[in-house]
């Protein structure tokens, strides 16, 4: 989806946490979290985290230094 | 550093084993011209989050490919969870925690995202069949997103 989205013009971020799953993938950029299935962006209540991925994610977006099929390791 | 399976049942984790697929070639990018500050956001999620009332998914052998639409202004708690395959536990106690679109609706009132479209969209992560959704619930999502103006999609697997 992330491919297709990207073919028609819309930017894609995916947030991931196994590195064999995102590499096989290889999604257009993705952001790689030390995080449980179910539970990605953080603790329940934790906002503070939880923004801070958010906003890390999209960063990626942003960062005209982010190539193609880039994983980046989430480090808080 | 954490057990990122801890939240899978057995089933799960054996899909997990064998599902990937093959690898795909490297992806290309669009360009973002805009800063995410001016941007529309849309949320894709593979959670398996169907609005109050809505068709479940088929969490079967065979799987879903298929899509719901999860307005912005849905109500979140009574969001119900069709997945097979991990603990619902956390998301139904903060769904910030897989489909932050309360958390997304915030930081746009504090400026940091432009907007959020009216509609996002979950799928269900368990989709051993997967022409139907390259082929029609993906396309179909993509072309909604780009009727609605999203600039940028964030999607949370799992």
């Amino acid at each position: 989806m992330a491919r297709l989205a990207e073919s028609e013009g819309i930017s894609s971020v995916c947030i991931m946490n196994l590195r064999k799953v995102a590499e096989r993938i290889l999604a257009p950029r993705t952001l790689l979290v030390d995080r449980p299935f179910g539970a990605l962006l953080g603790e329940p209540g934790d906002r503070a985290s939880q923004e801070a991925l958010i906003k890390a994610a999209l960063s990626m977006v942003e960062d005209p230094g982010v190539g193609p099929g880039e994983i980046r390791a989430y480090r808080p | 550093m954490v057990d990122r399976e801890r939240n899978l049942n057995l089933h799960g984790k054996a899909w997990l084993a064998l599902g990937i697929g093959p690898q795909r070639a490297r992806p290309n990018l669009c360009g973002q011209e805009k800063p995410i500050s001016g941007s529309r956001l849309a949320l894709v999620t593979t959670g398996g989050f169907v609005p109050p009332g809505g068709e479940p998914f088929k969490t079967g052998k065979l799987g879903d490919a298929s899509f719901r639409e999860i307005p912005v202004d849905t109500e979140f708690q009574r969001l119900e969870i069709y997945h097979p395959h991990y603990d619902h536990e956390l998301p139904k106690r903060d769904i910030n925690v897989l489909f932050p679109i309360p958390l997304c609706r915030d930081l746009v009132d504090e400026g940091a995202i432009g907007s959020l479209a009216a509609t996002h969209y979950s799928f269900m992560g368990y989709i051993p069949l997967t022409r139907k959704l390259e082929t029609v619930y993906a396309p179909q999502v993509v072309q909604r997103l780009k009727s609605e103006g999203v600039d940028v999609v964030l999607l949370t697997p799992t």
